[in-house]
């Protein structure tokens, strides 16, 4: 038979550690009743966070998604006549390269005080696919043909196969189409050469410097636009993790009240861990643990919950916030930082009840005998 | 070969000024390996004290306490901590066992706070339950054992890991007669195999299981003798 000596030959430094934490997730199972409204608090602090954080990550718009797609400049160009517009467009895609070019042409609307955006634009253009999307039928690709929006074709009563006819040139109604970074963006669209355009927006990506120096021979440039480098939805999402941070680090001042209660009635058991020869650090172990435990498990929780909430509440963001919103654009980073955060305050807010209850003497801890009073200092 | 245990004008006291009590006045004792002695006397004679003293788990006012010739004054805490993870076995009156772990997992702690691999200790701890008969109940957590039971678990964590110091606070106390004999039985079972063993108890009979007993009086060490044995008692009673 295995004696004693013979299992203490090969020491584990973990090993003790190992069964304290064994301890702590008995004890945790044991009276998890006890700890429900600390893991609940967590759980919801880490969920509220969760939630609101990727709330206002897709809430706030995309900085110049719904006007630059995916390039970083735009070029704006007006001209009555159609051959200075050619130019400045073929003049365009030979000192950038690729080049994503919308025309734009104001038509009246009888009835209506704005004008309607006729447009002509490539859907499969290199930049502009965030700024278009086909909701139903088919993307125009003859000249008598065109796409609106859904609010236009509410307007003017259309629906596919219908006619849209407001600029003398009847042409059919061929999809339903929408820009998804901005949703009351209203237009109808034609095939790149079917319309006149009185104005051309070109989407390049180029740095500063080669846009400053293009000089197009037709149509001047009237406006540059370049897109920002700050992001509104990482700054939103930071703001609230801020202010989820104090939140939590709240939580755990509630939690921590509620870890000394819990180590005052492991008191005794604790005593007798130190009376078996459990060293301080050991001792101090079993309540961390039993807080990062609660950590862990609020912060899965908490993320599930925080999850589920968001994917519940995103028909109702999206029109709120005037664009489509991709139920897994979910900045993780905010959720792993909530996650972490969890875990680190009730780790935290339990270390100072651990570190109390370690320093109890075993006799005192397992008699109940109050602490000798400190010396009064005048 | 230094004794086992030696205890050297050990006074403890509590309390300061007009509240001031002298739970010992300078004892002296000295338990060498392979002896049991049991100590005697009244409630608040000191009894408990000295044994906590002697286990390292209070300070003694003034004297020396040295375990197997080491002075354990000088110790600091986690020294201590180690010291009765490796060298002393408490057995309690009211058991003490930790709840949530299994019998076998209470008796396989000490090694494991010690760095023993936890399947490895776990094999030691159902050798020594099965010793003590209590294989069929190793894997029972404290509440589902009997008294008997959680002190005989009880014991078998106090000597698992080669301890050399025995001591035991009433382990009798919360057991019926023939229980408590089973577990004197025990105790002087692990003296024989070496262990110094120091044991608290209010009964003569159970007392007289040991190789000495001593008598404790308002802090001071007022008797000392040698048991007959427990055979003795019973001869004696049947006379």
């Amino acid at each position: 038979m295995m004696t004693s000596a013979d299992v203490l030959v090969r020491r584990s430094p973990v090993a003790g550690r190992r069964a304290v934490v064994r301890w702590a997730w008995r004890l945790f199972r044991r009276d998890w009743r006890q700890q429900a409204t600390v893991l609940g608090l967590m759980s919801l602090a880490v969920a509220a966070a969760v939630g609101f954080a990727t709330t206002a990550y897709n809430a706030a718009p995309v900085s110049g998604k719904a006007e630059f797609g995916t390039a970083n400049h735009s070029l704006r160009a007006d001209a009555p006549d159609p051959d200075e517009l050619a130019a400045t467009v073929g003049s365009a895609q030979q000192w950038f390269g690729d080049t994503d070019v919308i025309g734009h042409r104001s038509v009246p609307v009888p009835g209506a005080a704005d004008p309607l955006d006729y447009r002509s634009q490539q859907p499969s253009g290199p930049f502009g696919g965030p700024l278009l999307d086909l909701l139903d039928g088919r993307f125009p690709q003859l000249r008598g043909e065109t796409a609106v929006t859904d609010d236009v074709a509410l307007l003017l009563d259309l629906r596919i196969g219908g006619t849209l006819d407001l600029d003398s040139t009847p042409r059919t109604v061929v999809g339903i189409v929408e820009n998804p970074s901005d949703l009351n963006d209203e237009f109808a669209l034609m095939a790149p050469g079917a319309m006149t355009p009185e104005s051309v927006t070109i989407l390049v990506d180029a740095p500063d410097e080669r846009v400053r120096g293009f000089e197009p021979p037709g149509a001047p440039i009237s406006a540059i636009a370049a897109r920002s480098g700050v992001r509104e939805d990482v700054l939103a999402a930071f703001g609230v993790l801020t202010i989820a941070t104090v939140g939590i680090g709240f939580v755990a001042l509630v939690a921590s009240a509620s870890f000394v209660v819990l180590a005052q009635r492991r008191r005794r058991q604790l005593g007798l861990l130190g009376a078996i020869g459990a060293t301080e650090r050991q001792v101090r172990l079993v309540t961390v643990a039993g807080g990062a435990l609660i950590g862990s498990l609020a912060a899965v929780i908490g993320v599930i919950v925080g999850i589920s909430g968001w994917l519940v509440f995103i028909p109702r963001m999206e029109a709120a916030a005037g664009h489509r919103i991709d139920g897994l654009t979910v900045p993780w980073w905010v959720v792993a930082a909530c996650a972490l955060l969890s875990v680190a305050a009730a780790t935290g807010a339990s270390w100072w009840p651990a570190r109390l209850m370690a320093r109890v003497p075993p006799v005192e801890a397992l008699t109940g005998r109050p602490a000798a009073p400190a010396p009064v200092h005048r | 070969m230094s004794a086992a245990v030696q205890l050297e004008q050990v006074t403890k006291s509590f309390g300061t000024g007009p509240t001031r009590v002298e739970a010992l006045q300078a004892v002296d004792l000295s338990v060498e390996a392979g002896e049991l002695v049991a100590i005697m006397g009244p409630s608040g004679s000191g009894k408990s004290t000295l044994l906590q003293i002697a286990g390292t788990l209070e300070d003694a006012t003034s004297g020396s306490v040295m375990i197997e010739g080491r002075d354990v004054g000088g110790l600091s805490r986690n020294d201590r901590a180690r010291l009765r993870r490796r060298t002393i076995g408490y057995v309690f009156q009211d058991f003490n066992l930790l709840a949530g772990l299994t019998a076998a997992e209470n008796v396989s702690l000490p090694l494991e706070l010690d760095g023993a691999r936890s399947r490895a200790a776990h094999r030691v701890a159902i050798g020594l339950l099965e010793e003590l008969g209590l294989d069929d109940r190793s894997d029972h957590y404290p509440d589902q054992l009997s008294g008997g039971e959680r002190q005989r678990v009880a014991i078998a964590r106090a000597v698992v890991g080669e301890r050399r110091l025995l001591l035991a606070d009433e382990p009798t106390g919360a057991l019926d007669s023939v229980t408590g004999e089973g577990v004197m039985r025990l105790m002087r079972a692990a003296c024989r195999n070496g262990v110094a063993g120091i044991v608290v108890t209010h009964d003569a009979q159970l007392a007289s299981w040991a190789d000495r007993v001593v008598f404790l009086r308002d802090g001071c060490m007022v008797d000392e003798s040698i048991p007959a044995g427990p055979e003795s008692l019973l001869t004696s009673a049947s006379e």
